[in-house]
């Protein structure tokens, strides 16, 4: 009985955990698309790209994390693969003192792309902005699963006028953790 | 068993934990949109749909705003010059600053200088940049938008926007920031671009700063991707040194 209770209680603390952790990010949208693969096609799987975004916003802030995987052939039927990650942030506002900091993040696999990490520094801003950043690549789709690139910004911003404060945060998730899954059927 | 389950105290205060934790986040999300939806009319917010051009990966990439990314085509050329690569001394920046500045602001700089509470120690920089300079009444700047500052680069960039606005040139620009050169201050109508040499030799863009009016948010890789309307510049070129431009020494 007791380790029952132990094992009831450590599962217990591991949703709040992970509930506290992801609780605000993606608050707006958080989705993942798949597309099936076509009659003629012999992917890797049974799909023919992945597409996901998260999307956050509070105030004049907003952020978006979005990523994609595809696979196709080249024109001597080799089979490729392309990937995409992706992070903007943008502060929309009449004011031009408005302060934001923010970060941005995207990655593809290793050897889709050298670097296949952007983390630009980014520092404070004032007024309207939209900042982003991406990573894109091709290669041998025989050597890569899909998945694997990330999208990822947030942003803090602050009215000194009047205090108020705001925040976003946004990754792509996977089509595990998005929170709507759509599964399309390939319509070449 | 399920009644053994329930009636643990351990699992009945771990429920109410979290029932509280839920509830909580829920109740304080609510309150932090309906602050939100009260103070700004909402966000110009931009819906990436995915669906679209997947596999399109020539110059703009899979990720489509749902919105009109006009001058996109790929003949657009680019109001950039083969020397932007080359990047600029700060002076050069700093130059393009003060060309703007006119008799009127030049007067109005000479105030900024040094106010006459100079020898309180509560109107002088926290962080060693001297007398703090007056707030304009005219800015929408709180009364004590230089004490509240909370590092140096703070304070540098508010005393950099406090003297933009009495020169009357802080309208020109969507945004004012610290980057890696310096301060850059982007005029309405440029896109800052920050890019890398690929395999074929040629530029391809990794980020893009511009304001959200300007340019419609997506994936630009080449500069033929930029609308040919908007100037093309670099953290290079337009950074500049803010303790030069506010007068200051470091």
């Amino acid at each position: 009985m007791k380790k029952i209770t132990a094992f009831f209680t450590i599962a217990l603390l591991v949703c709040i955990t992970i509930f506290a952790a992801f609780a605000n990010i993606n608050r707006d949208a958080s989705y993942s698309y798949l597309t099936r693969e076509g009659p003629d096609d012999d992917f890797p799987g049974q799909y023919s790209d992945q597409s996901n975004t998260g999307t956050d916003s509070q105030g004049p802030l907003y952020s978006t994390g979005s990523s994609w995987f595809g696979y196709f052939r080249d024109a001597d039927g080799n089979l490729r693969c392309a990937a995409d990650g992706y992070g903007y942030v943008s502060c929309s506002t009449d004011n031009k003192n408005y302060e934001t900091t923010y970060n941005l993040y995207a990655e593809v696999p290793l050897g889709l792309q050298n670097p296949n990490k952007r983390n630009p520094q980014t520092l404070p801003k004032l007024g309207s902005f939209y900042d982003s950043v991406h990573r894109f690549g091709e290669g041998n789709g025989a050597l890569y699963a899909m998945g694997g690139a990330i999208g990822r910004a947030s942003a803090t911003g602050k009215n000194p006028s009047s205090g108020a404060e705001h925040s976003t945060s946004a990754e792509s998730p996977t089509p595990v953790t998005a929170r709507d899954l759509e599964i399309l059927e390939h319509d070449d | 068993m399920l009644r053994n389950l329930l009636s643990s105290r351990m699992i009945q205060g771990g429920l109410v934990f979290f029932v509280l934790i839920v509830g909580g986040s829920l109740l304080y999300s609510w309150h932090v949109r309906r602050t939100r939806d009260a103070d700004f009319p909402g966000p110009d917010a931009v819906q990436v749909n995915p669906r679209e051009g997947a596999r399109d990966s020539g110059g703009i990439l899979p990720v489509d705003f749902g919105q009109a990314t006009p001058g996109l085509e790929a003949d657009d050329t680019p109001t950039v010059s083969d020397d932007t690569a080359a990047p600029s001394t700060s002076e050069t920046a700093a130059e393009t600053i003060d060309s703007t500045e006119t008799i009127d602001s030049i007067e109005t700089i000479e105030t900024d200088a040094v106010s006459a509470d100079a020898l309180d120690p509560s109107k002088m920089s926290r962080f060693g940049l001297g007398p703090y300079p007056e707030i304009p009444k005219d800015g929408d700047f709180p009364p004590n938008y230089l004490e509240t500052a909370e590092n140096i680069e703070w304070e540098l960039l508010r005393r950099i926007a406090i003297k933009m606005h009495n020169e009357g040139i802080r309208s020109k620009y969507g945004s004012v920031g610290i980057e890696r050169t310096g301060i850059i201050a982007l005029e309405r109508g440029s896109v800052l671009v920050e890019y890398e040499i690929d395999e074929n030799g040629e530029k391809s863009i990794y980020r893009t700063l511009a304001h959200p009016d300007d340019l419609s948010p997506g994936i630009y890789t080449r500069f033929s991707d930029i609308p040919s309307h908007l100037e093309i510049v670099t953290p290079d070129e337009i950074g500049f040194d803010p303790y030069e431009y506010l007068g200051l020494s470091k």
